[in-house]
């Protein structure tokens, strides 16, 4: 790597935290963007490793962000690997898409206000799309409203039994219990009900995050809608809460990455000083993905090895 | 002279919601496909993630069929391009994605890799020349869903959703 490269690099990290600067946004949203869809767009194989060679590219030639070319490669070579798989595909990855062809649209232009524009607007409106359809398909599912659904990912579902278990103390037994009953679920067709195990504080933890995320998401949409400074802030704190809570019971990295990559791009030409709270994120989110079952059963002796 | 090429600020407009627009499309096709084919809502971009328990671990086909002698026997597909079909048509179950898994149960040699009386594994690779192969007469489609949570008695339940039954 170059000294201009490095020196670019420096500059733009620096300018980041600093005054408002549209080439400085651009230029740090890009290599978020392409290191998010590298490491977690869910590629195949074959498709892995070349998105590898993309990002190796945008780290050691910083020019290669602003080339429609480069977004073209990248965005066909998503599309091909989502045209593939996308009865399968988990929904971080079709954001990821969607925001691939932002970024595609963008680099089209030449002028660094118009590319600060196209990102900061499509980051705002996928932002406000994402939080409001989730709303919808939330509230018409009945067993999301009345909280059972939560309820038993939070004492079944590997992702959230760890947090269930600390929180409620629940029974590492039961959790495993519970596991066994979701493995056996199919096993017999003749047996159509079984039991699982929870306890009060589950349930109204349940019920607790039901609501907590429902009116989070509908916030932060309705408010993004608004367009004005105050709301815009409110509903980036929202957001940045959101993330910082929500992936803390389901680590999903790959929808907090690209949820803090739109973060960052909709805060746009106005609301740069929250930039850096979106920066820590990233890092808190990288701490969450800690193998943290071993630390507290190792170090602390709080949990049972799962 | 600059080189910087202004583009009209309508071509500008477009590219400011080019992507909510094409996310807008493809969540019209998810309500779609959901309420249509029966597509999982938990997939197809449409960010229908942890609304509620239909996602695609929560469903299950369970596939049944006549052997050479009559006896009905359940299909366990095993991994292979037949188990990437039988996979995506659990998660949504197209007409399309039927007839290839018909097309492939009927068409294909197929090979048994292990039988037990009330089971069978099929596979379209002979891994070994032992295996031998497997004509089918008929193959039933079940589809299954865990849709019932009773949080009042922690309990779930599994309901039948779709058949689908065919002959050779």
């Amino acid at each position: 790597m170059g000294n201009r490269t490095i020196n670019y690099w420096r500059q733009s990290w620096v300018s980041f935290w600093g005054p408002y600067q549209s080439q400085t946004l651009f230029d740090v949203v890009a290599l978020l963007s392409v290191a998010t869809i590298s490491f977690h767009f869910g590629f195949g194989p074959i498709w892995q490793e070349i998105s590898f060679v993309f990002l190796g590219f945008a780290f050691l030639y910083q020019r290669v962000l602003s080339y429609w070319y480069f977004w073209l490669g990248l965005f066909i070579l998503q599309s091909v690997d989502l045209y593939q798989s996308w009865i399968s595909a988990a929904n971080h990855t079709w954001v990821m898409w969607y925001w691939g062809l932002a970024m595609l649209a963008a680099c089209l232009f030449k002028d660094t206000t118009d590319q600060t524009k196209i990102i900061s607007n499509n980051a705002r409106w996928l932002l406000i799309i994402i939080m409001l359809v989730a709303v919808v398909w939330k509230i018409t599912t009945p067993s999301y409203l009345d909280g059972s659904f939560f309820e038993r990912n939070l004492v079944s579902n590997p992702l959230m039994t760890t947090f269930t278990h600390v929180i409620s103390g629940l029974e590492w037994d039961a959790i495993e219990g519970n596991y066994q009953t979701n493995y056996q679920m199919f096993d017999n067709p003749n047996i159509t009900s079984r039991q699982y195990q929870s306890n009060n504080t589950a349930h109204y933890l349940s019920l607790g995050i039901t609501w907590w995320v429902l009116i989070i998401e509908l916030v932060i949409g309705a408010l993004l809608l608004i367009q004005r400074f105050k709301t815009d802030t409110w509903a980036h704190i929202l957001n940045i809460v959101f993330i910082a809570c929500a992936y803390l019971g389901a680590p999903i990295l790959g929808f907090a990455w690209i949820l803090i990559v739109l973060g960052i791009a909709a805060t746009g030409t106005s609301h740069s000083f929250l930039r850096p709270w979106y920066a820590l994120l990233f890092l808190l989110i990288l701490i969450y993905g800690l193998p943290w079952d071993f630390i507290l059963f190792t170090w602390l002796g709080i949990l049972p090895l799962n | 002279m600059s080189d910087v090429v202004k583009r009209p600020n309508w071509l500008v407009t477009i590219a400011m919601f080019i992507a909510p627009i094409v996310f807008i499309f493809f969540f019209s096709r998810q309500v779609y496909l959901v309420h249509t084919y029966d597509f999982s809502v938990w997939k197809g971009g449409g960010m229908g993630m942890f609304s509620g328990p239909d996602h695609p671990s929560k469903r299950q086909l369970y596939m049944y069929t006549e052997n050479e002698s009559g006896v009905t026997k359940t299909v366990i597909p095993e991994f292979n391009d037949f188990f990437e079909d039988y996979y995506n048509f659990k998660i949504l179950p197209h007409p399309d994605l039927l007839k290839d898994i018909q097309e492939n149960f009927f068409r294909n040699p197929l090979y048994i890799s292990r039988e037990t009386a009330s089971t069978i594994w099929l596979t379209d690779q002979q891994y070994d020349p032992s295996m031998r192969t497997f004509s089918a007469r008929n193959l039933r489609i079940e589809l299954w869903k865990m849709d019932d949570i009773d949080s009042q008695n922690n309990t779930i339940s599994i309901n039948r959703h779709k058949v689908w039954e065919t002959e050779r």
